[in-house]
């Protein structure tokens, strides 16, 4: 009945109150199913040994916070981008930066480098998602080869390639998220559900997967059907705004992270959320999370400037990692599992192994 | 800034330590941050924002006047709500406030700084709202519609839940994937034959792309087919293979 228009006596507010009853009747249904937990499931697994992770490269070349970060395929190229508009390409193995582009607009929030690992994508404040091609001649000014990809009526929050150059996946404040296509600029499907500004998405690993999840300031965890644009899943245990979301590497489950200071764990074959990561001396928000290789660590930043690893499985935490002199923007364990990389509002970046 | 207690640095990461239950460098991080935001302020060194597990002393302060020069559309619209609540009292309320930015100009800068960090934490604590105007009718009622959707879905499992008498789980799926990969996960295990990362030595990647496959390559070619794919060497195995079998034409 709700799509079929507003009807005599219908409001906003009259149909958020629907919302609201709707949204009750599902928890309760939810918890009549009353189901085991994820550490219980592990109790006969292996408890984890010591790990002994350092910093072993710190990227400096920013001039002001580095907002977000993407490694390439290669497995030690990597792209950042920060809060004064440049964007840099990195050999994150010798520290020498490749490539650099000054976007034409402050807070680059999003930037991703394309699977063959010839162009990169950046948006911001500009409320655009643009591709540049990449040169292999450091003077060359990569403005002049600019593609204007995506437009939103918000700012920019996250972008990512799909499987292919051919098409670009972004998440606006607008509170929408949208296929583009790279070559001709058309939007190929847009993704409305969330009531607030979109902060993150996620692409499910499997190439054959086709769905993708987003999190943002309405609290939700929105899984999607990249083909019908329709939300498949919707996960809304969060109790502040969701900063970022990622698949597990089997793809049969993903991660969030919010400002309640808690990274969260769904299942989604069982439509549901499994464990809970928290501890009460982490009092400050979770800004970005990420797995390794096998899915059992979990590295979440935040925004007391460390990074917290989970084990996965049991529900405890790993390890600490100090160095950061400022919050935790983004980490992304590199596409090979072994390193993992940092970006920080403290203007650097740092590889960690 | 009505009451405050004094105490020395090692006193307040040992209590943190204590109460967390937390090793003491991770009681530095969480009291550094207490500093930062201006609930702890260093007596000693007051320009260096963290804390120092010593005998420099620290005072506790309680948050409770802020001033604020920065006007956002949310503090401008709480501006006029005070207006239209307290008008009969506006002319001595502008004058306070004049008196106090005054006094404000004259404080000593560590006091300034101070009062900044303050006011950045009580913005962390009273967040503006989030921004609702992007709140249409048709995203609510494509939620209305999803919530009805997942209600019929989660009735329909508790009919079929009946009829098997046995619960829904937890994907045990998660579980073996760790188990499976967990000798391939650089963090949890030796890296062979080495990381990359721990050198300055690029010899180790050229190592991990040679023609002759580690043992440990051809495992992971087992776990999924995927995994043979993505893999140069196993693809071109692959393709040996079919041309063996004469379908080569098939794999493009």
């Amino acid at each position: 009945m709700a799509c079929q228009g507003l009807q005599s006596g219908e409001s906003v507010a009259s149909l958020k109150r629907e919302c609201d009853s709707l949204k009750k009747k599902l928890e309760e249904e939810r918890g009549k199913l009353n189901d085991v937990e994820l550490h219980q499931v592990a109790e006969k697994i292996e408890v984890l040994g010591s790990l002994s992770i350092k910093t072993r490269r710190v990227l400096k070349g920013h001039g002001n916070k580095v907002l977000c970060m993407d490694w390439c395929k290669d497995k030690r190229r990597l792209v950042s981008s920060s809060q004064d508009g440049k964007v840099i390409v990195w050999d994150g193995f010798t520290l020498n930066k490749e490539n650099g582009i000054s976007v034409p607009c402050t807070w680059v929030m999003a930037c991703a480098y394309a699977p063959s690992g010839c162009a990169v994508a950046c948006g911001g404040l500009d409320n655009k998602c643009s591709v540049y091609p990449l040169s292999m001649d450091k003077n060359e000014n990569l403005s002049a080869k600019k593609k204007s990809v995506a437009m939103h009526t918000n700012y920019v929050s996250a972008c990512t390639f799909t499987n292919s150059d051919n098409q670009l996946l972004t998440a606006s404040g607008d509170g929408s998220c949208a296929l583009w296509d790279v070559e001709s600029g058309q939007l190929l499907q847009s993704f409305h559900g969330h009531t607030a500004d979109v902060l993150s998405l996620d692409l499910a690993p499997s190439e054959t997967g086709n769905t993708f999840v987003s999190g943002g300031c309405d609290m939700k965890a929105n899984v999607w059907d990249m083909r019908s644009g329709q939300n498949i899943q919707s996960f809304e245990s969060h109790v502040s705004d969701i900063n970022c979301v990622k698949y597990y590497p089997s793809g049969d489950a993903f991660a969030s992270a919010s400002d309640d200071a808690t990274c969260r764990f769904y299942d989604l074959r069982a439509d549901r959320e499994v464990a809970v990561y928290q501890k009460d001396s982490i009092i400050f928000g979770a800004s970005t999370v990420d797995f390794s290789l096998s899915g059992r660590l979990l590295f979440a930043g935040y925004n007391d400037y460390t990074i917290n690893v989970w084990d996965v499985l049991k529900g405890t935490r790993a390890t600490v990692l100090f160095g950061h002199e400022n919050r935790v923007s983004r980490v992304r364990v590199s596409p090979d599992g072994t390193a993992l990389c940092s970006a920080s509002w403290d203007h650097t970046l740092r590889i960690w192994a | 800034m009505s009451s405050h207690w004094f105490s020395p640095g090692e006193d307040i990461v040992s209590w943190l330590s204590e109460h967390f239950n937390i090793d003491t460098s991770e009681a530095r991080s969480v009291g550094s941050m207490l500093v930062a935001l201006g609930y702890l302020y260093p007596l000693q060194d007051h320009k260096k924002l963290s804390i120092k597990s010593d005998a420099s002393l620290y005072r506790f302060q309680v948050l409770t006047r802020l001033k604020s020069d920065l006007f956002t559309p949310f503090k401008h619209e709480q501006y006029n709500r005070l207006h239209k609540w307290m008008n009969h009292k506006w002319d001595f309320i502008v004058m306070q406030a004049k008196e106090q930015y005054r006094a404000a100009k004259e404080r000593k800068k560590p006091d300034r700084v101070v009062f900044e960090c303050q006011e950045r934490a009580y913005w962390v604590v009273h967040r503006p709202p989030i921004n609702t105007k992007h709140l249409s009718f048709v995203s609510v009622s494509l939620s209305a519609d999803f919530y009805t959707s997942e209600i019929d879905k989660l009735e329909l499992r508790s009919i079929y839940r009946d009829m098997n008498r046995k619960p829904p789980r937890v994907s045990f799926s998660l579980v073996k994937y760790c188990a499976t990969y967990h000798s391939h996960d650089p963090f949890l295990s030796r890296c062979l034959p080495s990381n990359p990362w721990l050198t300055d030595d690029a010899t180790y990647w050229t190592l991990n792309i040679v023609e002759v496959p580690t043992k440990q390559r051809v495992e992971r070619w087992t776990f999924s087919f995927g995994e043979l794919l993505s893999d140069p060497r196993g693809r071109d195995d692959f393709r040996l293979f079919l041309r063996k079998e004469f379908s080569g034409e098939d794999q493009d």
